[in-house]
């Protein structure tokens, strides 16, 4: 894989590069997509010299400069790029509120750009780091009584149109995995109605549960 | 007093990392080691910036208590609706589920002002579940008159936490009961009457939960087959009792045992996923030996739901081991 790529998660359901999903909103770092156009597509500025769809539905674009990108802005987008925005000066975005933490400014912008896309995309009852919740917005709590913690609290939560609770993680430091891992289980146990994601900061899928029956993206 | 400066800002983060991965019990170890003018600490991190510290710091002032804590956590409630984003909102869910905790009567007027001023129209279901859950807890006749008000403002189903805890207001244990045994009442308002007693089941209900559990087993035919109310009643019942296993199960008498445990078999097959992990979950608290056999039938492919399965199946089995608790039969 080339120095600087760029993952770009599509729905391979029937199509080519141009069958993107303008309509579902789905997880990951949304951070560093330029804006769409009215049709939810993002052109590519620049060619792609390769491009792989993955088992999971990632297409790998490689060859591509960093700030242009080539999906729907509904796809998920994510960046290894070593000249990312990321990896200079990170900004904190300030729409949803004060900064997620001032120690990690990137976890804090994971979160507010994810939940800036899914607002767009008419998720409901968007919520940062409170106590999970069912897609009624009633509490959950871990699926044995005597499970400490008692309940997680997703970086980002929210109802998809059509009634499905989406909650994503975001790993700060890799230091932190096992128990970001743990947490994610966690979450899964008390509610497998819900989709749950796990990420790192670079846009690194680590973890993703989807109920049987429920369509994803 | 560098070396001292470090170690609180230490002891701070390490409060506030417990409360964000939810660990309350270990969140309330580190308040009893904020130092010896605690209070003034916990004020100060209401001011900062970040958003977590404050969520942290309303939990704290919520385990110290007092009357002091509940007028600086309603002045900070004030200042968090004025901010109205989405980091604001998630220091007033801490907020609320701090008061619901202090026991003064402050508290409870400082969540009377929160219910009265909950913006109709930009309220989101969590909110009023939460707010619903603190006024459970701090619960007063007061309080009725109150909540009938902010039912007829705030609309449904927004509202539904408030429509249950009004319920749970207004009747005597005995009204409720045959309120739960009626089957014109629709079976997704006493869903929501189980949201909020789940906070907290009050010795004088505990006679009622037999209702619950019966009206459970008329729904387990439905539930099975559907996603939908009948089915999130049985979930949200299994999780009251998971909550309250052990003040509330050993006392149930035989018959709803039985029932309850014949209730959760039938769901562990429940096309709702979650309302199924809950039913394995309840076996292991009403499961018999004959269970096991059951339950590894249905255990899973996933490695994580799978070891559900075993927790449950290694509960039963140490429970087989020990004297048959009152109402096993």
């Amino acid at each position: 894989m080339p120095g600087t790529y760029l993952r770009v998660l599509v729905t391979v359901a029937t199509l080519g590069l141009a069958r993107f999903i303008p309509q579902v909103p789905e997880g990951g770092i949304w951070r560093l997509l330029p804006p769409a156009t009215p049709q939810g597509l993002v052109l590519l500025e620049q060619s792609a010299s390769s491009a792989q769809v993955g088992a999971n539905g990632s297409l790998l674009v490689s060859g591509v400069s960093v700030g242009t990108a080539a999906c729907s802005g509904f796809a998920l987008c994510a960046t290894n790029a070593s000249s990312s925005s990321l990896g200079g000066a990170p900004r904190l975005s300030t729409r949803y509120g004060p900064p997620h933490t001032r120690k990690n400014p990137r976890h804090n912008a994971a979160i507010e750009d994810e939940l800036a896309a899914r607002e767009a995309a008419g998720h409901t009852d968007l919520r940062k780091n409170k106590p999970q919740v069912d897609e009624r917005g009633t509490r959950l709590f871990e699926q044995s009584p005597t499970a400490k913690p008692a309940f997680r609290r997703p970086d980002v939560s929210s109802v998809r149109p059509d009634g499905i609770r989406h909650n994503i993680n975001y790993v700060s430091n890799p230091k932190d995995l096992k128990r970001e891992l743990d947490a994610f289980e966690a979450m899964k146990r008390a509610d497998l109605d819900a989709i749950h994601e796990l990420y790192l900061l670079d846009g690194t899928w680590m973890r993703r549960y989807v109920p049987a029956s429920v369509q994803f993206p | 007093m560098m070396k001292s400066k470090t170690d609180s800002t230490q002891l701070q983060g390490a409060f506030v990392d417990a409360y964000h991965q939810g660990d309350e019990a270990r969140a309330r170890e580190w308040v009893q080691r904020l130092g010896a003018r605690p209070q003034a600490i916990l004020e100060a991190m209401l001011e900062n910036p970040d958003a977590l510290v404050r969520q942290a710091a309303a939990f704290g002032l919520g385990e110290l208590g007092g009357a002091a804590s509940a007028r600086r956590l309603e002045r900070q409630l004030a200042l968090e609706e004025a901010r109205g984003d989405h980091d604001a909102a998630s220091v007033i869910e801490a907020i609320t589920d701090a008061l619901g905790r202090i026991a003064d009567t402050s508290a409870r007027a400082g969540l009377l002002r929160r219910l009265e001023r909950l913006p109709g129209s930009k309220v989101a279901p969590a909110d009023v579940n939460t707010l619903a859950r603190a006024l459970w807890r701090r619960r007063h006749p007061e309080l009725s008159s109150a909540v009938q008000r902010a039912l007829e403002r705030l609309p449904m189903p927004t509202a539904a936490s408030l429509r249950g805890l009004a319920v749970l207001l207004e009747k005597s244990p005995e009204a409720l009961r045959a309120w739960v045994e009626d089957a014109v009442v629709p079976i997704e308002q006493k869903a929501e009457v189980l949201t909020v007693l789940e906070e907290e089941v009050p010795d004088a209900l505990a006679p009622v939960l037999p209702a619950f559990i019966f009206t459970a087993s008329a729904q387990a035919p439905l539930a099975v087959d559907q996603r939908g109310d009948a089915s999130y009643y049985c979930e949200r019942l299994f999780i009251l009792l998971s909550l309250h296993a052990e003040c509330v199960l050993l006392a149930l008498p035989a018959e709803a045992r039985a029932t309850l445990r014949a209730v959760a078999r039938t769901l562990v097959a429940a096309k709702s996923q979650r309302c199924a992990l809950r039913a394995v979950s309840m076996l292991q608290f009403v499961g018999q030996s004959e269970d096991l056999a059951f339950l590894e039938a249905h255990r899973p492919k996933d490695a994580t739901l799978a070891a559900v399965f075993e927790d449950v199946a290694r509960a039963v089995r140490h429970r087989g081991n020990q004297v048959p608790p009152r109402g096993s039969d």
